[in-house]
């Protein structure tokens, strides 16, 4: 079972009635899980439009008395921090479990904050478990935590366990509760007499949640010796492998962590006791660190004490950052070079940075933008957002100039066009549309500021694994479709187009027209870029059981321009010595865009061209 | 005991789909297994790499550099990047005959023969297959990974896993005829695995100490 798979079980086994989250890389798989079983157990799931409304509509259900989660990746509690801090002041009448998926060397986010730190900010108990066997006890406990302190509760989990496969022992789901009572208290409403009420109460509960975690049994002790390790979350599972393969030597202390916030004091104090030496061994920021030190100093004890100093901060953990620290900790020397990065390469290879698959509509899109850009030799800034188009930061199309959180493509347009005498650009997807780009599109229409922006409608949430967004047609009877020029067009947009990405020549005329109106009419114009995500469409033809249509090059009029290899890029298409392309049948998905593009017609369809026709009328609705 | 594998390639390849189904079938078969995916940016394309460990002493998902028993490269310029896994003193490469040019305007792929070499001289024993080749003869264009996954299987009997039933059970088959292709290719890996066991100790086949009979009843 994966990782997020046991924490969704997890919640199932603590009782849970409702759940709602947005989906980001690696935290999606979670409610995944529970949708699917979401009909067979009645319970309540729901992909929601960003993570603060998904915050409160998972809190709203635990102050209503139904166990509730709420999943996110850490970025996303970024967005949800308003709520978060508030829902620590109220407090919740039923389990109320946050779950942050951390992503320490940053595998597939923007940055590896350490959503520990949220614990500390918003006084909020924060549970990490070292495997995911453990994830989904662990989740199950954070429930019954939560219910008994009548608290939220974070569940941090990271990468390398949100996306490790393992064991997982199941136990049973009992009759989950989903429907809920609400009972008006002044407690719910913040307004500042109220809120310093709870500001107390909230420092009340606090301390007995600085009680209840020295109970928590998955906080324990292990072995003996005069070295103490303690080790929070996925770090425990290195420090354990490691000190039971002996390269360290014996007499050693192990205190497991699984609450790193707030640090159990009375658990610390009898781990500490006998030991000449302590280390702490965590991902990223040292939470676990601080906190014993600042515990340490206020029992009085003096004890040499050792974490980020040897096991180094950025990244994530592994079995050589781990071995060095125990290495120089016992032998009582600096680490030579502190463990940072695991890539080291052993013969120079080009890199493989992600792309494009072949077939996605982003790609002839983005090579049109390139090409017109190019062409009329127009300053501009692309200002670029979250999602696969990200990809298009990378050569050839290099069309993603900054790119700093969801939303931000229009939010950061807007100052540019302050600023800049150039074009800007912002583009966007769908799904992030909806996320967080559309009150900087009012804002852009309520200033009369001259943006271009282009929305990439795949109708779905492509890059973390095809959730549905509200763009996706026919999803559910219970989700409805919102085409994106009704929003846009009501939010007061005057130029709203749609055209088809695979389109080439449409797509470079009304980016024409757009740019022009938008710098002529001072106001934003809106191109709206629709066609599925190739990986949809191919999958729906695959079990439609439809043959691809299969392109080849004709050797005898390629001129060897690189135009399909280079400029368009496609992963399908690859140069001989002599620079001649070739379709690799392997790779090639039929989408025949790479015929628009070749300057002497040298792609043709290795089938006959009546037949193509066929095919090509055939496959159409799938990719539409 | 543990059996360290990486399983390199190009996102798309099914490099999870294959560590997925060898991790569950090796749980199983009554044995511990960890697999570290990556996903998501990573996936789209680019260099992947999935770490599965198998052995009821894993606790960490990842596998320390130069300790991996076996390296899967459904893709050679893959396994020519992550040769710091792999150790001259123990490692099997299994590298599939196959290079996919990066997308990048003007990437230079080092010679085939160049990658080969380097492989070589980073493991103890290194095996070409022709797992794309075969994929294609045998039907499903893109079931090199069932290829590989028929390799593993192989080896893991070999050593005592119970594999064969359970992967067979689990290829995928989205259509029908995907789904016949599939067992095919992994029939065709299993029977490259037991020629390749066949061999060693003979002649360039070099003996490998974890590659025995009983590794995982010990």
């Amino acid at each position: 079972m994966l990782g997020n798979e046991a924490i969704a079980r997890g919640a199932l086994e603590g009782g849970m009635g409702l759940a709602a989250a947005y989906p980001g890389t690696p935290s999606s798989e979670i409610v995944e899980s529970l949708l699917k079983v979401k009909n067979k157990l009645g319970i309540y799931v729901e992909w929601s439009v960003n993570e603060k409304v998904a915050f409160e509509v998972s809190y709203a259900a635990a102050i209503s008395g139904v166990k509730s989660l709420v999943a996110m990746k850490h970025v996303g509690l970024n967005v949800a921090a308003d709520p978060l801090m508030s829902s620590a002041y109220t407090g919740v009448r039923e389990s109320f479990v946050i779950v942050t998926a951390d992503d320490p060397s940053m595998w597939s986010s923007q940055n590896e904050q350490d959503n520990r730190l949220y614990g500390v900010h918003a006084y909020i108990p924060v549970f990490e478990p070292s495997d995911p066997g453990e994830a989904k006890e662990l989740c199950k406990f954070a429930f019954e935590f939560s219910s008994k302190v009548r608290h939220p509760v974070i569940l941090r989990t990271t990468t390398r366990l949100s996306h490790t496969r393992g064991p997982v022992p199941l136990g049973t789901i009992p009759r989950l509760t989903t429907r809920g009572e609400f009972t008006r208290k002044k407690e719910y409403v913040l307004t500042p007499s109220n809120a310093r009420k709870d500001r107390e109460a909230m420092l009340t509960r606090w301390e007995r949640i600085m009680d209840e975690v020295n109970a928590v049994p998955f906080n324990r002790i292990e072995g003996d010796g005069k070295n103490l390790v303690i080790a929070s979350g996925i770090a425990y599972a290195y420090v354990k492998e490691i000190i039971a393969s002996g390269k360290v030597g014996d007499g050693w202390r192990i205190l497991k962590l699984s609450t790193p916030y707030p640090v159990p004091r009375k658990l610390l104090l009898e781990a500490t006791e006998g030991v000449e030496k302590v280390l702490i061994v965590e991902e990223l920021e040292p939470v676990v660190e601080k906190e014993v030190k600042a515990i340490l100093y206020e029992e009085g004890i003096t004890v040499e004490l050792h974490g980020k100093d040897l096991i180094g901060l950025p990244y994530e953990m592994s079995h050589e950052r781990v071995y060095s620290a125990l290495k120089s900790f016992t032998e009582g020397r600096k680490p030579r070079v502190l463990a940072t990065s695991n890539a080291k390469e052993s013969l120079p290879v080009p890199p493989r940075p992600p792309t494009f698959c072949p077939g996605c509509p982003y790609r002839p899109l983005f090579y049109a933008i390139r090409r017109y850009l190019n062409r009329k030799k127009l300053s501009y800034v692309a200002a670029g957002d979250i999602g696969c188009y990200a990809l298009a930061h990378n050569p050839p199309y290099n069309l993603q100039d900054v790119i700093i959180e969801m939303g931000g493509s229009i939010g950061t347009a807007n100052g540019f066009a302050h600023v800049l005498d150039s074009v800007i650009l912002a583009i966007i997807g769908d799904s992030t549309f909806f996320h967080t780009g559309i009150p900087p599109l009012v804002n852009a229409v309520w200033h009369r500021t001259p943006i271009v922006v282009v929305i990439l409608d795949n109708e779905i949430t492509a890059m973390t694994g095809h959730q549905p967004s509200p763009t996706t047609r026919g999803a559910s009877a219970t989700e409805n479709y919102i085409p994106l020029e009704s929003v846009v067009k009501g939010l007061g947009v005057n130029f709203v187009e749609a055209i088809d990405p695979f389109n080439v020549t449409q797509v470079e005329n009304t980016l024409s027209r757009a740019i022009e109106y938008a710098s002529k009419q001072r106001e934003p114009a809106v191109i709206i870029a629709r066609r599925k995500c190739a990986l949809s469409a191919l999958r729906s033809l695959r079990r439609a059981g439809i043959k691809l249509p299969l392109f080849k090059v004709d050797l005898s009029k390629c001129i060897k321009c690189g135009t399909c290899y280079n400029a368009f890029a496609c992963p399908a298409i690859y140069p001989d010595k002599e620079g001649r392309a070739h379709i690799d049948p392997g790779l090639c998905v039929g989408c025949g865009t790479c015929m628009q593009v070749c300057p002497v017609n040298a792609i043709v369809p290795v089938d006959h061209s009546d037949t193509y026709k066929l095919q090509k009328g055939l496959i159409e609705k799938f990719w539409r | 005991m543990v059996l360290n594998i990486v399983v390199v390639g190009v996102g798309g390849q099914g490099v999870l789909t294959l560590s997925k189904i060898l991790g569950a079938c090796a749980v199983e078969a009554g044995v511990k297994a960890l697999v570290a995916e990556t996903h998501g940016m990573s996936q789209r394309g680019g260099s992947v790499i999935v770490h599965v460990r198998v052995g009821n002493d894993v606790c960490a998902p990842t596998v320390p550099l130069r300790e991996a028993h076996v390296m899967i490269a459904l893709e050679m310029l893959e396994g020519a990047r992550y040769l710091n896994y792999v150790n001259p003193e123990f490692s099997l490469s299994i590298v599939n005959d196959k290079v996919l040019r990066p997308p990048i305007p003007g990437a230079k792929v080092p010679e085939k023969e160049t990658m080969l070499k380097a492989i070589k001289s980073h493991s103890a024993l290194t095996v070409v297959v022709n797992a794309s080749e075969e994929a294609i003869k045998l039907g499903n264009p893109a079931g090199a990974n069932m290829f590989m996954l028929g390799f593993l299987a192989g080896l893991l009997e070999f050593m005592g896993l119970s594999m064969q039933g359970c992967c067979t059970n689990r290829t995928p088959h989205p259509s029908a005829d995907l789904g016949k292709a599939n067992a095919a290719i992994f029939k065709r890996g299993l029977m490259e695995a037991s020629a390749l066991l066949e061999r060693i100790g003979e002649g360039e086949v070099t003996e490998l100490p974890w590659l025995r009979r009983g590794f995982f009843k010990t």
